[in-house]
C-alpha cells in the first residue's frame, strides 16, 4: 500500500508498516534515505507491498545521492523474522535515546542486516554443496544425484536463501560489452575528511562500490564505465594529480579476470578446519601450474553479437542467476528495459555458453563472519600463485589486474589471526611489493550495473563516454 | 590466540561471581550472609573457582601514593621493518615494563605496540621517555605516543554471561548508547575506577605491601609478612601490618575480578588520542566499558586506552566501528586484535627486579 506525504515533505511515496509509530521525523535527505529503505523492508515483511512496487520504490531511491555511498536495496535482503525483528530493535532504540542525525539512523539500517548464525541441517547443507558445485543445477537433477524428494530440494533452496542469506550470483566479463572495471586502492592524506571525499566520490557518476571503515584511513572505490585505454589513462592521470593532496596513496587495478571460489572441503563435521596450505606456506612457490584449468572468468574485450540487452540482463542476474526469465523480464521492465522473457532465456544461455558469465554461490553464514580484504600488489608469477590459493580457502572472490591481484575472503573468526598473518606474511617474499590489508563488514553492497548506464551516451548499438568525463579530480578537490 | 578455553558455570557460581562482581570487595563471611548460605558452601565454590578458573580478587593500585608513575602508550612500527625487531628488543628488556603487547590484526600495514611502564617519578622517568623518544627517532617510519595514566578501571560484566556464552551487542545498540552518553559525560556515575595520585612518598614497605594487595586485594597479615621477607624486608608485627593493609586497601586500591576460561579469547586493543578540549571521552570510556564482558580502561590527559577481552565469536570489526563512530572527530583511535601480553609484571615483578639489583 503505497500513499503520497502530506506536502511539505515532497511527493515522495511512502509505504505503511506496523511500525509507524517509531519512525523519527527527519528533514535531510541522508537520513530520509535509509528510513524509506526499512520502512520499504517492513513493508515487505508485513506484505504492505508488493514486489513490483517495492522495485519501483527502489527505483527511486536510488535518486538519492545517498545511494552511491550506500547502495542498499532492501528488496535483495530475504524477508526473515530475525532481519525483521533487529530493524524494529533498532528503531526503538533511535527513539529511546531520540536519535536523528544522519549517522544513527544509517547505523540502525546497516547494523540490522550483518548476518548471524543460524544452525544449518545436514540435508541443507548437502544442498548446498551441490548448488557450490553446480549453482545452476535444477532442483529435480539435484534431488536424483542426493536421492531426496525435489520437494526437499526447493525447501531447502528457500530456507538456504532465507536463513542462510545465500545468494546465487555471477562473475560477468563486462569488457565483452567494451565496459572497464577499476579499482582504485588509496589512503587519505592527513587531515582529510572522508566524508568529505564520499560524497565527491559518490558524485563521480561511474563509482560502482566504495568501501573504507572507520579503522583506517585505507579504502577502495571501484569505477565502470564503456571505453578503452584512452579512458583509462584519463583517470589514471586525474589520480596522480591526486596524490599527495588528497590521498598519500593510491594503487589501481585494472580488471583483466575475476574469481570466485567456495571450499566446504574445509567444512567438517560442522565446524572449519585449516586448509593444510597455511602451515606450509612454502608450497605456494610450487602451485603456479595449477592455474590453468582454475574457474577463473578473464576480461577478453569487446565480443561481437554481444548487445545492450545482454548487458541488462547480465545485471539482473547478478543479484540472482537462478530467477526464472518472466521475472527477470519484469524487473527490467520496471526499470525501462524491454526484453521479454524468451530474450532474457536465450542471452543468459547465450552468454554463459560464451564464458562471459560464471555462475557462483554467495553467501554469509555457516561460521564465515570474518571478512578481509588484501590489496595485493606482486609479480605475474606471484599472481599466478595466489590465484590457484583462491580455492583453497572457504570462501574467496579475487579480482586480477596488471598490478597484481585484489582477493575477498570469508573466514571463521577462530582462524582470523591465521588466515590474516599468512597473506600479510607474503609481504616477505620476492616478487610481492606489498599487502594492504582492509577489514570489512559484510554487508556493503555496489550500485548495479544498470543504475552506472544512465551516465553514459548511446552511440549506434552502445554506449560510450567522453574521456574528459574520466577526470576524477574536478570531483576531489 | 592464546589458550583461553570455555569451561562452563554453574549457576550457583554465578550466582557467588555476579554478587562479587558489583562489590569485589566482600568477604567470604559477608556473601553467604548475604546469599543465605553457609561460609563452608561460599568457600568451596571459592576454591573451586580458583583451580578452574584463575579466579582471583586483585587491585588496580595507586602507584602515584608511593613515588611512582603508570606511563603507557604505544608505538606504530612498519611491520616489515627491522626497527620492529630493535623496538621489541629494548621495550622487552626494559627493568620498568608492566606490559607489552602487539597487534595481530589490524587495518594498516603497521604493527602497533602497547606498552605500560611502571618508572619511580623523576630522573628516572625522564630518563625513561628521553630513550623511548631517541630509540624511535632512529626507527624510520616509527611514530610513539605516551602519557602518564590518572585514572584506571576494570569491568566484568557477567550479566552477559549465562555460564556457557555471552549475550551482548557490539553493534547498534552500544553504539547508540554510547553516543547518548557522550552528551551528559559530566554526570555519569563511575564505578570500578582508580583515580591515580600525582604525588606521595615513596616508602619502600609501603610499595612492597601495595604490590602485594595488586595481587590480592584480601591478602590476610600472615601472607603479606611473608611476601615482605621474600623481598628481603625486615620483620613487622602482624598488628602494624594489618593497620597498613586497612589504610591501603581503604585508599590506595580497588578491588576487581580476574576470571579465566570463560570464553573470552580475543583481546581488542583500542588506543585514543584524544583531542585535549575533549576531555569528557576519556571518561565515557571508563563508563561505557561496563556494558562489555570484559574490559580494563586507563586514561590520561592525552591518551586512553581500552584494552578488551571479547568472545572469538563476537563482531570485533562492527564493534570497532561503533567505538570510531562514537569517538568521531574528536579523537583518532588505533583499534586491533593484539596478542596476550608478552611481558606482563606486576608492581612485585618489578620491585624484586629492583631489589635485587640494589643487593647486586
Amino acid at each position: 500500500m503505497l500513499r503520497e506525504l502530506a506536502s511539505g515533505q515532497g511527493a515522495f511515496p511512502q509505504i505503511s508498516t506496523p511500525y509507524d509509530e517509531l519512525f523519527p521525523l527527519v528533514e535531510d535527505a541522508s537520513s530520509r534515505f535509509y528510513l524509506e529503505a526499512i520502512r520499504l523492508y517492513l513493508g515487505l515483511c508485513a506484505g504492505t507491498v508488493n514486489l513490483d512496487d517495492a522495485l519501483r520504490f527502489v527505483e527511486r531511491l536510488k535518486e538519492n545521492p545517498e545511494f552511491a555511498k550506500s547502495p542498499c536495496d532492501p528488496t535483495l535482503v530475504p524477508v526473515n523474522e530475525h532481519f525483521e525483528t533487529k530493524i524494529v530493535e533498532n528503531l526503538k532504540t533511535l527513539k529511546k535515546y531520540n536519535l536523528h542525525t544522519p549517522d544513527s539512523i544509517k547505523s540502525a539500517y546497516s547494523f540490522a542486516f550483518l548476518v548471524e548464525e543460524a544452525p544449518m541441517n545436514e540435508k541443507d547443507l548437502m544442498v548446498l554443496s551441490h548448488l557450490v558445485k553446480s549453482p545452476l543445477a535444477p532442483a529435480n537433477k539435484i534431488a536424483e544425484s542426493l536421492r531426496i524428494a525435489p520437494k526437499t530440494v526447493v525447501r531447502s533452496i528457500a530456507r538456504l536463501k532465507r536463513d542462510h542469506t545465500v545468494r546465487f550470483s555471477c562473475l560477468s566479463d563486462n569488457s565483452a560489452f567494451g565496459v572497464q572495471s577499476v579499482i582504485l586502492f588509496f589512503r587519505l592524506a592527513e587531515n582529510i575528511e572522508w566524508s568529505e571525499v564520499e560524497s565527491q566520490f559518490a558524485e563521480f557518476p561511474f563509482t560502482k562500490a566504495l568501501l573504507k571503515t572507520e579503522m583506517s584511513d585505507t579504502g577502495y572505490a571501484s569505477f565502470m564505465f564503456p571505453g578503452d585505454d584512452e579512458e583509462i589513462s584519463v583517470l589514471e592521470s586525474s589520480m596522480r594529480k591526486l596524490t599527495g593532496s588528497v590521498f598519500d596513496y593510491t594503487s589501481m587495478h585494472v580488471q583483466e579476470g575475476a574469481s570466485s571460489d567456495v571450499n566446504l572441503s574445509l567444512f567438517e563435521g560442522g565446524d572449519w578446519v585449516l586448509p593444510e596450505i597455511l602451515s606450509r606456506p612454502d608450497d605456494l612457490e610450487s602451485t603456479e601450474n595449477a592455474y590453468v584449468g582454475l574457474h577463473i572468468l578473464p576480461c577478453r574485450g569487446r565480443t561481437r553479437g554481444f548487445q545492450r540487452k545482454d548487458f541488462a540482463v547480465a545485471s539482473e542476474l547478478r543479484s540472482d542467476i537462478r530467477a526464472l526469465p518472466v521475472a527477470v523480464s519484469q524487473s527490467l521492465r520496471i526499470k525501462g528495459w524491454d526484453v521479454d522473457a524468451k530474450q532474457v532465456a536465450y542471452s543468459t544461455r547465450k552468454m554463459i555458453e560464451h564464458g562471459i558469465l560464471e555462475p557462483d554461490v554467495v553467501f554469509g553464514g555457516l561460521g564465515l563472519s570474518t571478512n578481509f580484504c588484501f590489496e595485493i600488489v606482486c609479480s605475474p608469477l606471484w599472481k599466478r600463485r595466489l590465484v590457484s590459493l583462491m580455492p583453497q580457502m572457504p570462501a574467496a572472490m579475487s579480482y586480477l589486474s596488471p598490478r597484481g591481484i585484489v582477493v575477498w575472503i570469508q573466514v571463521p573468526s577462530q582462524h582470523q589471526v591465521e588466515y590474516y598473518q599468512f597473506f600479510r606474511s607474503l609481504e616477505r617474499r620476492r616478487g610481492v611489493e606489498s599487502v594492504l590489508p582492509i577489514m570489512t563488514l559484510a554487508q556493503k553492497g555496489s550500485r548495479a550495473m544498470l543504475d552506472l548506464v544512465r551516465h553514459w551516451h548511446l552511440e549506434g548499438d552502445f554506449w560510450y563516454v567522453e574521456p574528459d568525463e574520466l577526470n576524477l579530480s574536478a570531483y576531489l578537490q | 590466540m592464546g589458550v583461553e578455553q570455555l569451561m562452563n558455570l554453574e549457576p550457583a557460581d554465578l550466582r557467588i561471581l555476579r554478587k562479587l562482581a558489583i562489590d569485589p570487595s566482600m568477604r567470604q563471611v559477608d556473601m553467604a550472609r548475604g546469599l543465605g548460605v553457609t561460609r563452608s558452601s561460599v568457600n568451596q565454590v571459592w576454591r573451586r573457582l580458583t583451580k578452574s578458573h584463575g579466579f582471583r580478587v586483585r587491585s588496580i593500585i595507586d602507584y602515584g601514593q608511593v613515588g611512582m608513575t603508570l606511563l603507557f602508550g604505544w608505538a606504530q612500527i612498519p611491520s616489515t621493518s627491522r626497527a620492529l625487531a630493535s623496538f621489541r628488543g629494548w621495550l622487552e628488556s626494559g627493568a620498568f615494563m608492566a606490559d607489552t603487547t602487539y597487534s595481530l590484526v589490524s587495518s594498516t600495514t603497521y604493527t602497533t605496540v602497547y606498552f605500560e611502564a611502571v618508572l619511580p617519578r623523576g630522573e628516572r622517568m625522564l630518563w625513561f621517555t628521553s630513550q623511548l623518544e631517541r630509540l624511535c627517532g632512529t626507527l624510520q617510519g616509527t611514530t610513539v605516543v605516551y602519557d602518564t595514566a590518572a585514572e584506571v578501571s576494570h569491568h566484568l560484566n557477567l550479566g552477559l554471561f549465562d555460564g556457557s556464552s555471552w549475550d551482548f551487542d557490539e553493534g547498534f545498540r552500544f553504539q547508540a548508547s554510547t553516543g547518548a552518553a557522550r552528551g551528559y559525560a559530566d554526570v555519569l556515575p563511575i564505578t570500578n575506577t582508580l583515580k591515580l595520585s600525582e604525588s606521595g612518598s615513596s616508602s619502600m614497605v609501603d610499595t612492597a605491601l601495595l604490590s602485594v594487595v595488586q595481587l590480592d586485594y584480601h591478602a590476610s597479615a600472615r601472607q603479606v609478612a611473608a611476601s615482605l621477607r621474600r623481598l628481603g624486608f625486615g620483620k613487622l608485627s602482624e598488628r602494624t601490618l594489618r593497620r597498613h593493609l586497612e589504610r591501603i586497601r581503604g585508599e590506595w586500591a580497588k578491588p576487581y575480578l580476574e576470571l579465566d576460561n570463560i570464553g573470552l579469547a580475543q583481546r581488542v586493543l583500542v588506543c585514543v588520542e584524544n583531542n585535549p578540549n575533549e576531555q569528557d571521552l576519556s571518561r565515557v570510556l571508563h563508563v561505557q566499558a561496563g556494558a562489555l564482558p570484559m574490559s580494563r580502561v586507563v586514561s590520561g590527559s592525552r591518551l586512553s586506552v581500552l584494552d578488551l577481552k571479547l568472545p572469538i565469536s563476537s563482531n570485533w570489526v562492527a564493534l570497532s566501528s561503533s567505538l570510531e563512530r562514537m569517538i568521531g572527530h574528536s579523537a583518532q583511535a588505533i583499534i586491533f586484535i593484539a596478542q596476550e601480553s608478552v611481558t606482563r609484571k606486576a608492581l612485585e615483578n618489578l620491585l624484586s627486579s629492583q631489589t635485587k639489583k640494589l643487593r647486586s
